[in-house]
């Protein structure tokens, strides 16, 4: 089981529970740490309009 | 490390709790508005809007069931949004024309917002998703029982009333069908009226303008009398003038007739039809006397006698003097008509009897001198 929050002594040492980031909101290929402590790989690539434009052109 | 104030890595007894230093994700890698932690556990929060500008482009791939990969591309342009704060219900989320997260700020209100301060309601700016509505106090006003003057108000909060007077007035209409005076029907107001009348009249014609007065109800006939005008005709009138009767500025003017008349010429004739006397021993003037109203030439005649048979004696007529000329001499001792003609006068001159009784104290009579343009 993954950890996402890590506790020491009272003190949060670490804590990403909160975090939002999915796969499906992080760019293709970047890795990232989501709220359940899984590793997260990015999913999701950018281009600009122009070059989605020149697919269809 | 001492410049991190963050944790990216927890090793608890040699196990690795959480490892972030691998991660790779970073503002511009994670979409807009989504959290996470970056390699140096620093929290950082996604700017990434994909294409340019306020367009969002993302590319997704799944696998399918067959061992491929689906790739699904959704292009979504953001340029024309016109989303705002200002313009969205609180809570609710969008993105702006230059793909920046905004959430609204219109908050939701009910009828419980509304607030009432005497006849003014307040409604504050919101969205309201249903009817609201707020009650506010009925009131009441008391008619004053009496009104001073024109008008009076009544005021309750902030409402005013205006009640204005009205006055019933009864007009004292005469038999002739004019009013005379009015009575008002509250016996706190008073009224007076009157009308000046004009009796019946007869207006004579004159020589200059006449008029009725104005402003006046008349009460009897106003009769101008008519102008008579039946001797006013062209042979009465002597030629060439013009007699006329009314205004010339008048169309209309009764009359206006231009003489036809040219009779003969008149003839002048003057009399003296009393009697002096004269007692006298010398030459002297009588009473008898006339002046000549035309310049003409005339035919004179005077009548003479004495009382008695005392010698001679005589009459003169004398023109404007004693010392003008001596008309006539006339000598007798009996009374007679003495009779001059062809005598040129001119309008003005006076013409006097003067008698003669010789040397003696004796008296002589004249009388009727007549005188008759030829």
């Amino acid at each position: 089981m993954a950890i996402s929050k890590v506790i020491l002594n009272g003190t949060v040492l670490m804590d990403v529970t909160e975090d939002t980031v999915t796969a499906d909101k992080l760019l293709y290929g970047e890795q990232a740490t989501g709220a359940d402590g899984q590793k997260v790989t990015g999913t999701v690539t950018a281009i600009s309009e122009a070059f989605i434009a020149s697919l269809f052109s | 490390m001492a410049n991190n104030p963050y944790k990216n890595k927890v090793i608890y007894n040699g196990t690795t709790l959480l490892d972030l230093t691998g991660d790779t994700v970073a503002p511009d890698k994670l979409l807009l508005g989504y959290t996470a932690h970056d390699a140096s556990g620093a929290p950082i929060v996604g700017t990434a809007s994909g294409g340019s500008g306020g367009s969002a482009i993302t590319i997704v791939d799944t696998p399918d069931t067959h061992g491929g990969t689906i790739r699904t591309i959704t292009a979504v342009s953001l340029e024309d949004d016109t989303v705002e704060a200002s313009v969205m219900l609180s809570g609710y989320t969008a993105h702006d024309s230059q793909g920046q997260a905004v959430t609204g700020t219109i908050s939701t209100k009910t009828s419980s917002d509304l607030t009432a301060s005497g006849a003014t309601v307040t409604v504050p700016a919101g969205y309201y998703a249903s009817q609201a509505s707020k009650a506010v106090a009925s009131g009441s006003v008391t008619a004053p029982s009496s009104i001073s003057g024109t008008s009076a108000t009544v005021s309750t909060g902030t409402n005013t009333l205006t009640l204005t007077k009205s006055v019933s007035v009864t007009p004292n209409v005469t038999t002739a069908g004019y009013i005379s005076s009015g009575t008002a029907g509250n016996a706190s107001v008073s009224l007076t009226a009157s009308v000046t009348t004009q009796a019946a009249q007869t207006i004579y014609p004159s020589s200059s303008d006449q008029s009725i007065a104005s402003g006046r109800y008349l009460t009897g006939a106003q009769t101008i009398k008519a102008v008579t005008t039946s001797n006013l005709t062209a042979a009465n009138i002597k030629s060439g003038v013009t007699v006329q009767v009314g205004d010339s500025s008048d169309p209309d003017r009764v009359l206006s007739v231009t003489g036809t008349y040219s009779g003969g010429s008149s003839k002048n004739v003057q009399m003296y039809l009393g009697t002096d006397s004269r007692t006298a021993n010398s030459y002297g003037a009588t009473a008898v006397t006339l002046t000549v109203a035309k310049t003409g030439i005339y035919n004179v005649s005077w009548t003479a006698w004495r009382s008695s048979s005392q010698g001679t004696m005589g009459t003169n007529l004398h023109r404007n003097s004693t010392s003008g000329t001596n008309q006539q001499t006339w000598t007798s001792t009996y009374g007679q008509q003495i009779e001059l003609t062809n005598q040129s006068y001119t309008a003005g001159d006076v013409l006097t009897l003067y008698a003669t009784s010789g040397s003696n104290s004796r008296t002589i009579n004249v009388a009727n001198l007549i005188i008759e343009e030829q």
